[in-house]
């Protein structure tokens, strides 16, 4: 899980905040790019950022290659409706536009670790919405391992939870029988307990004094 | 601002409310992490992604509940570098979270039914492409040519989407008739 590169690239060294900056810029600027050699100098720059950010081409086919297929789509759509004189041009250059559009968060996302990212969230978020927010984060490894462990002692008293058994329709109901139930229930318990340990080392009245 | 935000979140969440909300949350994400490696099918993530929404604002009945969750939702996907949409993959999240909330407000027992449950479903997971929507439009493509391109591109997360809704109902009345969530 994660998309993020470890790196000393002159992106990676950047704040969160000056790429986030960065990211909006670069994807307001594909808007307003509708000209061939537009929309080229901005491939350029976006190009120019990516692998400044020291990145692989193997990670630009992944964050590009749902984008292609939306741009094949679009191609395709304005094909059939203006044939290919009229269609082919308005098609690739809205195509290029949305890739264009995405590019720099993947960037962003590439280059910037969770931990900064929080950082920076920290200084925007109220204190009860980073509160939940980073309790959640905090649980994600709890939850995925009760996840694992239910799952598994579920296969053993012969549920189909075999992730072959996951494609058939015919044994969606054992997921919700024997693993998300139990899991739900845990999270119910487990949200009482942190909501008590949270109120017993103040949380609430640290709130009410400010 | 933030004072305000927060003083809005204390009036309308317990802490334990709060934690549970933020925990659907987390299930979307654990559930979409885990299951997008065994299955290859487009859009299947969103059955987890529904069925945890209308779980959070069915257990919760609380004005945003659903909202609250994407937000925490489209946060801990950005955190752990999730989706294709870079820092706006808190906007999809977000949409479809006031989608449900706004579907509660006209009508508070629509996820106590299938068929409401479905419909609402149906709309959430088709809102996920409302970014995409945003992005060709100031893009200027044809209005028709985007609508048609949203269509295609939402309509496996619809029937996904929709898929998950249906196991909400059941599901909340054995919470209730356990105990577990107040009636």
């Amino acid at each position: 899980m994660g998309k993020f590169r470890a790196g000393n690239s002159p992106v990676h060294r950047l704040s969160a905040g000056w790429k986030m900056f960065l990211t909006v810029l670069l994807s307001a600027a594909a808007f307003s790019a509708r000209r061939p050699l537009l929309l080229v100098a901005l491939f350029l720059i976006n190009g120019g950022y990516y692998f400044l950010a020291k990145l692989r081409l193997k990670d630009l086919w992944r964050d590009i290659r749902l984008f292609l297929l939306q741009t094949i789509i679009v191609v395709a759509l304005y094909l059939i409706k203006d044939g290919v004189a009229d269609g082919l041009w308005p098609g690739i250059r809205t195509g290029l536009q949305v890739l264009l559009f995405f590019l720099p968060g993947a960037v962003f996302l590439r280059t910037t670790q969770a931990s900064q990212i929080m950082r920076s969230l920290e200084k925007i978020m109220p204190r009860n919405m980073a509160f939940f927010t980073f309790t959640s984060f905090r649980f994600i490894p709890f939850f995925a391992r009760e996840m694992r462990e239910i799952a598994m002692a579920q296969r053993l008293r012969g549920a189909r939870l075999e992730p072959r058994n996951l494609v058939n329709p015919k044994n969606w109901p054992d997921i919700f029988h024997c693993l998300i139930i139990p899991l739900i229930i845990r999270a119910l318990k487990t949200a009482q307990e942190a909501a008590l340990s949270a109120e017993a080392r103040g949380f609430e009245a640290a709130e009410t004094k400010g | 601002m933030r004072r305000k935000i927060n003083r809005i979140i204390k009036k309308n969440l317990t802490l334990s409310e709060g934690l549970w909300l933020g925990f659907c949350a987390t299930f979307m994400i654990v559930t979409k992490a885990i299951f997008r490696l065994h299955l290859h099918l487009t859009g299947h993530a969103m059955f987890f992604t529904i069925f945890f929404f209308l779980l959070g604002k069915g257990t919760v009945k609380k004005k945003w509940g659903a909202t609250f969750i994407g937000l925490i939702a489209g946060i801990l996907a950005l955190l752990l570098g999730m989706g294709k949409d870079g820092p706006l993959v808190i906007v999809k999240y977000v949409v479809s979270g006031l989608v449900i909330d706004a579907a509660c407000i006209l009508y508070p027992r629509v996820l106590e039914s299938y068929v409401g449950c479905a419909l609402v479903a149906a709309v959430a997971s088709t809102s996920k492409v409302l970014t995409l929507v945003i992005v060709e439009m100031l893009a200027g493509m044809d209005g028709a040519l985007i609508m048609q391109h949203a269509a295609i591109a939402s309509v496996m997360n619809m029937i996904f989407g929709i898929l998950g809704s249906l196991a909400v109902p059941s599901i909340i009345r054995r919470l209730k008739a356990n105990g577990l969530i107040s009636q």
